[in-house]
């Protein structure tokens, strides 16, 4: 069991509105791991990140870092990159960053030592003087970056990095989240373009409705989710695949396929029953299915996982 | 805490570095000294322009007791009325002299024809010159010499002092001081209010403020802003009234002294103007000062933090009308009642209004200056009004904290009352 960098217990927040925004959320998130906050917009994962970033309080529940209350003055422990970004028009980069980090609570001087060695690093020192306005959206994301991440946050979160970015910056911003997480940084992602963080993160959290419809392991969480349902490539007739007892093709190819069989099937029966087939299988797995799929399937009220 | 200064330090540096604030710091005085300068000038520069009146006078003598000076030379007309009419030149007018003006009483009038407009001070001169030819020739009528005119040329004046008051002013200067200091109060809050309230719209507009939540809690962001564009209004305050000490000093300095050059109603007029000033400025005691300080801050910081929460709960500057009114109207209102006030300073509605702390930074400057404020009433109503604003920061910030991460609909009175309530 690793150890767990951030907990929420049983958070509560409710907004004007009579349903709540977050409804007895818990999460575990490990310290290091690249963790996914998924779900639809308006899922309640802004109102969740709030909550952590002590933007607002929750209504009831705790939030514990390192198993301690998480008071207003961990955030320095924190970066944020909003959903909604923005900096000061008419401010310079430099005076910008610099402006951002002391407010994280570190000193002048140590402000602008970590601005200049990210400028450097991301080989943008010629900016330094201009003003916001001045830059081009691309630009502007990349100091934007700095800003949430200068003060080496140990926890960073990331509400839909990725939208609105160009495929280098998107790259460039994934180099650095690894970078950042092979350092140790836990990192959370809040997105509802699950398919983007699905090779990222270690673990999930889907929620939908202001409720945790589940968390778990990437791995853990797909295969949980999985049915009997094996996919096939081979060469030779595919019809053969038919003879199987209780089979039923789900997608055919010529060289691939797609087969349920129904819930209890004995595997090891299975395997015996391919065996038999006259086609010559090169590859014969069970199918993970992927998170999109795992959400509809839970939102759509289907048979709970095991 | 440090944070907190860390804004008001972004905050006050941003606006005090502004192109904008440093024009407005060092042409307000240059405006308010024009206003001053503007009359003296006007009436010590008639000589500039040159002007050759040609006299049909129809009395017996008026016109040999005129004077020349300032530019203008009497001549007797040459011809008849028509022809010198038409035959003036630029610089030369023709001035007739009724018979009427041989009566020893009344106002007369008398006609001049002129080639182009004459100046406002010319024109004053050549009025003031017809008065005293006229005078002359009424003396020498009833027989008046000289010196017994001067015996009936009285001076008196009133010194008023009222009884154990510290100040000593004359109503008026006393007036003029309270309605200046109002009038002050007034603009710098609706225009600092104003500046806050843009600038907490613009930090929503850019979205930064998500980010700068994440780092610091919303009151210390809005005191903040609040606390250091008050911060830039006091440097620019102290700015004009060391500028405006400067430019009277050289003012009085220069037409102080040396107005003995320069005779005739007018000058006298504008020497009183520049004197009154002086008065007043001499009436700025530090106890003064410190009053209006403490008005001018404390008026401010509680419209400041409205005017913060109005920008928290709108989108764009366009949609901040609606809800700037509330804030605006209490700070008109002792606007349009100030004349009231300077009058009856210890009326009902003076003394209610110099406690009400939503007009009090307006009102109680006045009164202080019109009348002797009792000083449990001082008291009272800078404690109400330190009561005041902590009030309106209250509410304000509980706005504040829920409007800056509002973005789309914009909220009506009943949901901002729902969002000051909510726990």
């Amino acid at each position: 069991m690793t150890e767990n960098f951030l907990q929420l217990r049983n958070l509560t927040k409710r907004y004007s509105t009579a349903k709540p925004a977050v409804d007895g959320v818990s999460l575990s998130i490990p310290t290091g791991s690249i963790y996914g906050l998924l779900g639809p917009n308006g899922a309640g994962k802004t109102s969740l990140i709030r909550m952590i970033t002590c933007i607002t309080g929750p209504d009831s529940g705790e939030i514990l870092i390192k198993g301690k209350s998480l008071t207003p003055e961990d955030v320095v422990r924190i970066g944020y990159m909003p959903e909604e970004r923005g900096l000061y028009k008419k401010m310079k980069v430099f005076e910008q960053l610099v402006y951002l980090l002391r407010l994280k609570g570190l000193a002048r001087k140590e402000a602008e030592n970590k601005v200049k060695s990210w400028l450097d690093r991301l080989n943008i020192q010629d900016w330094a003087g201009k003003e916001i306005r001045e830059l081009s959206k691309g630009m502007q994301q990349k100091v934007q970056f700095i800003a949430t991440v200068a003060h080496e946050p140990e926890l960073l979160i990331l509400d839909e990095p990725f939208s609105g970015l160009d495929p280098i910056n998107t790259q460039l911003i994934e180099d650095e989240i690894r970078a950042l997480s092979a350092k140790g940084t836990t990192i959370i992602f809040s997105t509802h373009r699950m398919e983007q963080v699905e090779e990222l993160c270690d673990k999930i959290a889907l929620i939908n409705q202001g409720k945790v419809l589940l968390e778990d392991s990437l791995q853990q969480a797909r295969e949980s989710f999985v049915k009997n349902i094996f996919s096939f490539r081979f060469y030779g007739d595919g019809e053969e695949l038919r003879k199987i007892p209780g089979g039923k093709i789900l997608e055919m190819t010529p060289t691939e396929a797609l087969i349920e069989f129904p819930e209890g099937t004995d595997r090891r029966q299975l395997f015996r029953e391919i065996s038999k087939l006259d086609l010559e299988i090169i590859r014969f797995e069970l199918h993970l299915p992927r998170l999109q799929e795992i959400f509809i399937q839970l939102v759509k009220g289907s048979p709970a996982h095991a | 805490m440090h944070k907190v200064w860390t804004i008001i330090e972004r905050e006050y540096l941003t606006r005090v570095k502004s192109k904008a604030f440093i024009l407005s710091t060092l042409l307000m005085p240059v405006l308010l000294g024009a206003l001053v300068l503007i009359p003296i000038l006007s009436a010590t520069h008639v000589g500039e322009q040159k002007l050759t009146v040609y006299v049909l006078d129809q009395t017996e003598g008026i016109g040999e007791e005129l004077k020349s000076g300032d530019g203008i030379t009497f001549l007797p007309a040459l011809y008849d009325e028509q022809i010198q009419k038409d035959s003036l030149k630029p610089g030369e007018a023709l001035l007739i002299i009724p018979k009427i003006f041989e009566n020893l009483s009344g106002r007369n009038t008398a006609p001049l024809a002129a080639n182009e407009k004459l100046s406002l001070g010319l024109k004053r001169s050549l009025t003031d010159r017809l008065k005293e030819g006229t005078r002359r020739f009424r003396m020498k009528r009833l027989g008046i010499s000289r010196e017994d005119f001067e015996l009936l040329n009285v001076g008196a004046e009133i010194d008023e002092t009222t009884v154990g008051a510290e100040e000593q002013l004359s109503a008026e200067v006393a007036s003029m001081v309270g309605y200046v200091m109002s009038m002050l109060i007034y603009f710098m809050l609706v225009f600092y209010g104003m500046f806050v309230m843009r600038g907490v719209i613009e930090e929503k507009a850019n979205r930064i403020v998500e980010v700068m939540a994440s780092s610091v809690k919303p009151f210390q962001l809005m005191m903040g802003k609040v606390i250091g564009i008050g911060a830039a209004g006091l440097t620019q305050f102290i700015a004009w009234i060391l500028l405006f000490l400067g430019i009277s000093t050289a003012v009085s300095l220069i037409f102080g002294g040396g107005g003995a050059s320069v005779s005739g109603a007018d000058m006298a007029q504008a020497r009183d103007q520049v004197e009154m000033i002086q008065q007043a400025l001499q009436a700025f005691n530090l106890k003064m000062i410190l009053l209006f300080l403490f008005y001018f801050l404390g008026g401010y910081l509680l419209y400041g933090s409205l005017f913060a929460a109005v920008g928290s709960a709108v989108d764009q500057e366009t949609d901040a009308q609606q809800f700037t009114w509330p804030v605006v109207m209490p700070l008109i209102i002792p606007m349009l009642v100030l004349a009231n006030i300077i009058q009856n300073p210890n009326g009902p509605l003076s003394v209610f209004m110099s406690h009400f702390p939503l007009f009090s930074s307006n009102v109680m400057m006045i009164r202080y200056t019109a009348t002797d404020v009792p000083a449990w009433e001082l008291a009272v109503s800078m404690l109400l009004l330190i009561g005041g604003f902590l009030g309106a920061t209250w509410v304000a910030a509980r706005v504040y904290r829920v409007g800056i991460l509002m973005y789309g609909k914009k909220p009506s009175f009943a949901e901002l009352f729902k969002w000051i309530f909510r726990s």
